[in-house]
Order: C-alpha cells, then structure tokens, then sequence
C-alpha cells in the first residue's frame, strides 16, 4: 500500500470514526442520563440540536472567512471549498429547523411559529440556498467569486442577529444553550455531554467540509484535463 | 409520546449524517476510478 492510498483510506476512516463516536455519545445522552425536571424525556434533543445549530454557525464563520479572502485577494481558489461549506451549512441548518421544530412540539404545543430565534434560523437556510444557486448560475470563476463573496459575507452577519435573537425581541425560545463566558444554566452532567456532542458534531462538519471540498476540486482538475486533451 | 418526538429528531440526525457520509466516500471513490481510467486512455 503506497502512501497516497494510505492517506485516503486515513481520512476516509476520520469521517466513518467520527460518525460512530457520534452514535455511541448519543447513545449515552439516550439511555444513561436522567430526564430533566421541567421537561422530562424530550430534553434528550438538546443533544442534537445544539450541535447542529453551532455547526450550521461554524459553517458560515469559515464561508464568511473564505469570501473576505476571495474578496481581497481577488481570487477563485477558494470556491470549491466555499460551496462545500455553504452545502454542509445547509444540511445543518435544515436539521437545526426539523430537530428544533420536533422539539417545538410537546414543548410548546406547535412545530412552527414566527418566533424571532426560528425565523432568523429560516433566513439562514434560504441564504444558503441562495449562495447554492448563486455559484451554479456564474459561469465565470472570478465574477462568480466576486458575487459568491458578498454574499457569504451577508450569510455571516445574519449568526450575531440569530444568536442575540433570544434578547433583541420576546420569544418563546429558551435563552443561551450556550455562551462564550461559560456560563450556564444547566446541570455539569448535562453540560459535559452537551460539549462532548458538539465537538464531536463540529469535528464531523470539518471533515465533511474538507472532504466535499475536495472532492469538487479533484472534479475540476478532471474536468480541465479533458478539456486539454480534447484539444 | 416523548420517546416518539425523540426518535423522530434522532432518526433524522442520524439519517442525514449516514447518507452525508456515505454520498462523499462513494464520490471520492467514483472520481478516483474515473481518474485512473482517463489517464490510462490519455
């Protein structure tokens, strides 16, 4: 086995490793945890709606990082990443709204109401989308970086609105899960594994985002390649 | 009742974290299979 095989198969197993802690971490939130005092059994979705909110947030910090590069080094190297990070920010933004709005339910009564912290939330999953479109309808790399760019950065400023949403206006959403002071209302038992699973979430949404990246960028040389020889 | 609003949210995770994985494995690997038959037609 050459190294270049070795290395794939290392990170294909990353991926494959990471998804299975994820499962055995859950598992422990499931079975081994006690049900909460206000709300019983349901809080178990704290587990995995977190998370999927910090990685749909984390997923635009590094657009928002990727877009500010582009923008002023005027470049298109990053674009191939930049679309991994907008897909992957989709799909966990899309699974904070499901999650969110099943927890919703026996809590609240509803699964959908314009609450500031679920809309802000939904504006997040169409400005994605939107990025989505946006890359597929540009044809050329730099425009298509230039306009991706602005965009991505728009996608980041909507996190801080999202975030304070719980403060700014009156909601029906609980306050801070999380903070960046540490503080929070929860029990150390609850807290510990709610960090465990965010690592570990946040650790899975990096590898996805390195993965797909460059899986779209090895697509691009293949594609270039036949271009050349076909001529 | 609350075990079938935390299956539902857990199911859902979990299907969409599998079929994330599995879509971007099976990729890399069809693009590596494509890659070694373009070079050896070129």
């Amino acid at each position: 086995m050459n190294t270049g095989t070795f290395s794939k198969k290392t990170s294909e197993m990353a991926g494959v490793t990471l998804v299975v802690l994820l499962a055995l971490v859950s598992l422990r939130s499931l079975v081994d945890l006690g049900p909460d005092i206000h709300q019983g059994q349901v809080y178990r979705i704290l587990f995995i709606h977190v998370p999927s909110a910090i990685s749909a947030f984390f997923c635009a910090l590094v657009l928002f990082g990727m877009s500010a590069y582009s923008l002023i080094k005027r470049t298109s190297k990053t674009l191939f990443y930049a679309k991994a990070c907008a897909e992957i920010g989709l799909l966990f933004t899309c699974l904070t709204l499901f999650t969110g709005s099943v927890w919703g339910k026996p809590t609240w009564g509803v699964y959908w109401t314009w609450d500031a912290r679920l809309t802000t939330t939904l504006l997040l999953s169409i400005l994605y989308a939107a990025y989505l479109f946006m890359w597929s309808s540009i044809d050329d790399p730099l425009q298509k970086s230039k306009s991706c760019g602005v965009l991505g950065i728009i996608i980041f400023l909507d996190i801080p609105i999202i975030y304070k949403s719980v403060t700014w206006w009156r909601t029906l959403h609980q306050g801070y899960s999380v903070t960046l002071q540490g503080e929070e209302n929860m029990s150390s038992v609850i807290s510990e594994q709610l960090w465990i699973s965010m690592a570990l979430t946040l650790g899975f949404c990096l590898w996805l985002i390195l993965y797909r990246g460059r899986n779209l960028t090895l697509l691009k040389d293949m594609e270039d390649t036949l271009l050349e020889g076909g001529k | 009742m609350p075990y079938y609003y935390i299956s539902l949210a857990y199911g859902a995770f979990f299907f969409c974290v599998t079929v994330a994985t599995w879509t971007v494995v099976h990729q890399r690997r069809k693009i590596q299979k494509m890659n070694r038959r373009m070079k050896d037609s070129l």
